[in-house]
């Protein structure tokens, strides 16, 4: 069982916090936004995740093992816009403002998006941690004998 | 046939560190999907169904018995089930955490005392001699 996804997996999972990254910083950068290219207010985007399927492959080197059970990591199912009632704001001098004169702002929280912030970064500092873990585990395997 | 270069002990040694990458993958599996909502955290099963296959019958374990035990004692991956796992989805991380830091260090004793073992090999092929 000396094979590098040992290394892969620690990588899915600091691959999907980076990306959780992006989109929250995308979304904070977006806070104010209330007009995006399809005419509508900023909606915010979340990523969908679940446990990454082995491949056929990953499932012959563990033979023996259930093949539900394999661990291969973390993957990103889809990037879906969050569906949050817009906050609305009387701005009746603003451009987009509709006919009562309100302009609709996307409802991000940034205490919410601070909060996240500090969870990814944990998360992937774990996933970094692991990565080491294994790369020590590994050279020290590489001293047998010496 | 030297003793000392192909004992049980080597033998038991060698299964237990593979395993212990097998414990690693799991844990780093474990971490990468803390965030997953639903997720079921996985364990490794080993080193108990070991102990068990080499002690029934009781006795000594002979060479024979250590070898077939070996052969048919493989790692098995299981999910935790939920009355094992009294710990929030944060607390989780730390778990996680700390059983890695437990399976990197017994890897890597078991890495030195195979060298040391290799080191009294050495030292009784070369008659004493440094």
């Amino acid at each position: 069982m000396s094979d590098f996804s040992i290394l892969d997996i620690s990588a899915t999972g600091m691959a999907v916090e980076k990306l959780r990254m992006h989109l929250t910083a995308v979304n904070m950068a977006n806070v104010n936004t209330t007009q995006t290219k399809a005419g509508e207010v900023y909606k915010p985007l979340i990523a969908l995740t679940s446990p990454k399927q082995a491949t056929e492959f990953d499932s012959l080197l563990a033979a023996g093992m259930s093949s539900e059970n394999i661990p291969a990591g973390v993957q990103v199912d889809s990037v879906v816009e969050q569906n949050l009632q817009p906050r609305a704001v009387y701005e009746p001098s603003h451009p987009d403002a509709d006919s009562h004169g309100f302009v609709y702002y996307p409802n991000i929280n940034p205490v919410n998006e601070m909060l996240n912030l500090v969870t990814i970064t944990r998360s992937y500092e774990a996933n970094a941690r692991a990565f080491n873990a294994a790369r020590k585990m590994m050279q020290a395997a590489m001293e047998i004998g010496s | 046939m030297i003793e000392q270069l192909a004992s049980a002990t080597t033998d038991i040694v060698r299964a237990v560190l593979d395993n212990a990458l097998v414990r690693h993958k799991v844990i780093a599996n474990n971490i990468a999907n803390n965030q997953v909502e639903g997720y079921t955290p996985l364990a490794v099963k080993f080193e108990e169904m070991l102990r068990s296959e080499l002690q029934t019958g009781g006795g000594a374990a002979t060479r024979d018995k250590i070898d077939s035990v070996l052969r048919d004692v493989q790692p098995q991956i299981v999910e935790v089930a939920e009355s094992a796992q009294p710990y929030d989805q944060s607390s989780q991380l730390d778990a996680q955490m700390s059983e890695m830091a437990k399976n990197t260090l017994k890897y890597e004793s078991l890495i030195r005392a195979t060298n040391q073992y290799a080191a009294i090999t050495k030292l009784a092929i070369g008659g004493g001699n440094r």
